[in-house]
């Protein structure tokens, strides 16, 4: 019985060793995707949502790209054509039609509407589509929407900046 | 007994003046009592392209938050309702038409976003300007106010370029292949006509067979959502079944419309 306490001693530290390993990295891959900012929504976790989808873009991280993305989120680009879905940038960084160099958000307005947000920034980005180099600015538009805990992007409308 | 007389004509003045404070409210932004629903939205958002088409400021002032701003084509910023009715003063902005299509229109709870194609031919400048716009609405003390209205020139293409999925199924020879000529050539029939059903159907879109038949015998290209319909559809071809080909399914994405089928 003695015996049987001291090994029960011996193995609380070995498991809350190993628990620790374990839930470390949990915490890791947690804190990369758009996880639960706990007050709800507000100015600064949006724009913290809008910028790490920003990131994410300019990493061509296309898991982070998709994790942020509503299943209905569709982008305007500046030449006004419509894209629906998710997957679009996903795919074109997976295929090498895309890759981003640099994509850099300034001048944010933010505007907070109970569950839904607009998140308005001037983007400057480079990087090669199809072969061709661009680099460009914009002011673009994303719309977020609060649910299930956490923002998600549900349309994108970029304009073409011309300064 | 003063007040008598006089209550008499205030009554029939104020029967004169709420008509009109109900018809401007009628003719600008108004109010619906089945709350923010997709259709009220979309009227709201044409109420909005009829004032601008119309040069009516006060009718666009009034669809307007006090928050509004617009990012226009050239990626400017402009903020405030006066915005649209300065430059009709001024005759900067004098429109001729303003007609809204397409819509595309999102409802989250008390917020629409309504994307549209709009053809705007502007007053004493020839031609005509296409753009794509989102309008983003508010549901406000029981009417819709736009918050933010943004723009792109519409240029070449309604669609961005998106990645189409499909599926490549590479034949090769089976453990039946060439066993018997006569069998082998009835089943090379009914796999034939097999294919040209699934291609009736869309789920083949193309294929053909490669003539060395040294490693491959022939490919299908599929046009399936899973790749456990592809295996279920390959696997039902009298070729397969009977071990003539045997055969590896591969996704494939290319640029839609990169690839024209026939």
């Amino acid at each position: 019985m003695k015996n049987q306490i001291m090994q029960l001693n011996i193995a609380r530290p070995i498991l809350v060793i190993i628990t620790g390993f374990l839930l470390a990295p949990i915490q890791m891959f947690g804190g990369a995707g758009n996880e639960k900012p706990s007050p709800g929504p507000t100015v600064e976790n949006v724009l913290a949502a809008d910028q790490e989808l920003a990131r994410a873009l300019r990493e061509n991280d296309t898991a982070g790209i998709y994790h942020l993305l509503d299943k209905d989120w569709a982008v305007i680009s500046t030449r006004g054509g419509i894209g629906e879905g998710p997957s679009i940038f996903p795919d074109g960084i997976r295929t090498g039609h895309l890759t981003r160099k640099t994509y850099e958000l300034s001048e944010p307005r933010v505007r907070l509407f109970g569950d839904i947000a607009l998140v308005t920034t001037k983007v400057k980005t480079s990087g090669m589509f199809e072969g061709k180099s661009f680099d460009v600015k914009e002011r673009q538009t994303d719309t977020w929407l609060w649910k299930n805990g956490a923002w998600k992007c549900i349309l994108t409308h970029e304009s073409n900046l011309q300064e | 007994m003063t007040l008598k007389v006089i209550s008499l004509p205030v009554i029939i003045i104020a029967g004169f003046f709420f008509p009109l404070v109900g018809m401007f409210e009628a003719a600008g932004n108004p109010t619906f009592s089945t709350g923010p629903t997709a259709e009220n939205a979309l009227a709201a958002d044409q109420q909005l392209a009829m004032a601008l088409q119309n040069n009516d400021t006060l009718g666009i002032v009034r669809m307007l938050d006090k928050d509004w701003a617009v990012i226009t084509s050239h990626g400017d910023i402009a903020e405030g309702l006066d915005v649209f009715p300065s430059g009709i003063r001024t005759g900067r902005r004098m429109l001729d038409a303003q007609e809204i299509s397409e819509p595309r229109v999102r409802l989250f709870g008390n917020v629409a976003v309504i994307t549209s194609k709009v053809r705007i031919v502007v007053r004493g400048i020839p031609g005509e300007f296409n753009e794509r716009q989102t309008d983003t609405w508010l549901w406000k003390n029981g009417a819709w106010k736009c918050i933010l209205t943004q723009e792109s020139d519409l240029k070449d293409g309604n669609q961005v370029k998106s990645m189409g999925h499909y599926w490549f199924a590479m034949f090769s020879k089976g453990s039946n292949w060439g066993q018997d000529s006569t069998t082998t050539a009835k089943l090379f029939q009914e796999h034939i006509h097999y294919i040209i059903g699934q291609r009736e159907t869309g789920k083949i879109i193309t294929g053909g067979a490669f003539l060395d038949k040294v490693t491959w015998i022939g490919f299908e290209i599929y046009s399936c959502k899973t790749s456990e319909e592809v295996e279920k559809i390959t696997k039902a071809d009298p070729a397969v079944s009977s071990k003539i080909f045997s055969y590896e399914i591969h996704p494939w994405a290319t640029l839609k419309g990169e690839v024209k089928f026939q």
